[in-house]
């Protein structure tokens, strides 16, 4: 059924980007390059969900991975190297996307969404799903993007948002009730 | 069942849900929501439509990021920020700038060359480096005394045939393990310090090593009472 995603939790991934962060304190170039392929591809498909603009993601990126490069001795391992980037890049990913927002940069109303080859009905749910996702308060966006999106448990959120665990229940419970209220009733589109 | 438990666990599992689908919780808190699903439609009906949130949400978009451009990006900003590390203790960040202080003493040149003068731009395209104008000297001057470096007690003084390119000084340099601490003066003269000491005997099979070098015109020791002044 549905069980534990090994991509997430997987010992030896975490492993190796231990070692690559171990060898960025060392300034080795070469780790460090290889550590921001990963993050890039990961932070990247994440990013695009949030704003239709790549270089705000890139902006992000850069930024996290910068602050990556100057801080990479503070990481000790008391969390997976994952949990510890992602909070640096949410850190820079909430400044970026209020700027964003703000300068109203960030609204899916404004460009034509995308439409893959898929059936119609599932196409419209998207539709619909993404712009009611754009409407969301950004926490609460961000929570519903971690758990469905990249798989992180409700604590490994915690740290990464710097929030109590119940401030991250409520913040998912709130996304779900004004998904509910947006949305057409999702269940029927056969995928 | 109690009603009170009965709302608890259905409280719990409203809440947790989402995690549950995505196998993230601990194996009591799985079990628990588990056979709470058995008894509860409300929380059967709520697990179905978040499960296809979540399937909608994790459908993949075709189109890739690449990274390289970005990448490059922040390499120049890496390199722009120079040798400052965020980690070096004060010896390695000493012994790192003194390495990198011959490289960037020949950078400086180059810098030094390009934003004077055209003339001067010429002549570095050229190949060559001439003499520099009294101007570009004070630049020089102010460019290569910060950091301030420790240049007292011995040093050498050399100077240089005027047809030596930059590569031919730097070489020159190199082969004694030397750096530039000041120069070119108004007489064109480089003041220069070895990186591993500088004893007598040591100083004294650098400057034969200097002479012997067909672009070197004068190498000579004497003893620096570094003030900005050379």
């Amino acid at each position: 059924m549905l069980r534990t995603d090994p991509k997430i939790t997987s010992g030896s991934s975490n492993d190796r980007e231990f070692a690559l962060l171990r060898r960025v304190v060392d300034r080795d170039r070469g780790a460090f390059d290889e550590l921001y392929l990963i993050y890039h591809r990961r932070l990247a498909r994440f990013l695009m969900r949030l704003t239709p603009r790549y270089e705000i993601a890139e902006e992000i990126i850069n930024d996290t991975l910068w602050t990556v490069w100057e801080k990479a001795s503070a990481f000790r391992g008391a969390s997976l190297v994952s949990t510890w980037i992602m909070g640096i890049a949410y850190r820079h990913a909430m400044r970026a996307l209020r700027r964003a927002r703000a300068q109203g940069a960030v609204s899916f109303e404004d460009e034509a969404p995308t439409l893959v080859d898929v059936a119609q009905q599932t196409a419209e749910t998207r539709e619909w799903l993404e712009c009611a996702m754009a409407e969301l308060p950004l926490e609460q966006r961000m929570v519903l993007e971690f758990t469905y999106f990249l798989g992180h448990s409700c604590e490994e959120i915690s740290t990464i948002m710097d929030c109590p665990v119940n401030t991250v229940k409520t913040r998912m419970f709130h996304a779900r009730q004004k998904l509910k209220v947006s949305l057409p009733r999702l269940g029927g589109s056969a995928e | 069942m109690s009603e009170h438990n009965q709302s608890a666990q259905h409280r719990e599992c409203q809440e947790l849900l989402p995690w549950f689908i995505t196998g993230r919780l601990s194996e009591p808190q799985a079990a628990r929501i588990e056979l709470h699903l058995t008894d509860c439609d409300e929380c059967k009906a709520e697990m179905d439509e978040q499960v296809e949130l979540r399937a909608h949400m994790r459908r993949e978009d075709p189109v890739a990021y690449a990274p390289q451009g970005s990448l490059q990006k922040l390499a120049a900003r890496i390199d722009n920020d120079g040798s400052r590390t965020a980690v070096a203790s004060p010896s390695e960040r000493l012994a790192n700038r003194q390495s990198a202080g011959q490289a960037r003493a020949v950078r400086l040149l180059i810098a030094a060359a390009i934003v004077e003068t055209i003339a001067l731009a010429l002549l570095v395209s050229a190949g060559k480096v001439t003499w520099f104008s009294k101007d570009t000297a004070a630049h020089y001057v102010t460019l290569t005394s910060s950091p301030p470096v420790t240049a007292n007690g011995p040093v050498i003084r050399a100077v240089f045939d005027p047809g030596t390119s930059l590569a031919e000084l730097s070489q020159a340099i190199r082969s004694i393990d030397a750096q530039i601490v000041a120069g070119p003066s108004d007489a064109d003269v480089y003041t220069l310090t070895l990186k591993h000491g500088a004893e007598t005997d040591t100083m004294n099979v650098a400057i034969e090593k200097l002479r012997s070098d067909q672009h070197v015109r004068f190498a000579e020791p004497a003893v620096s009472d570094f003030k900005g002044q050379h």
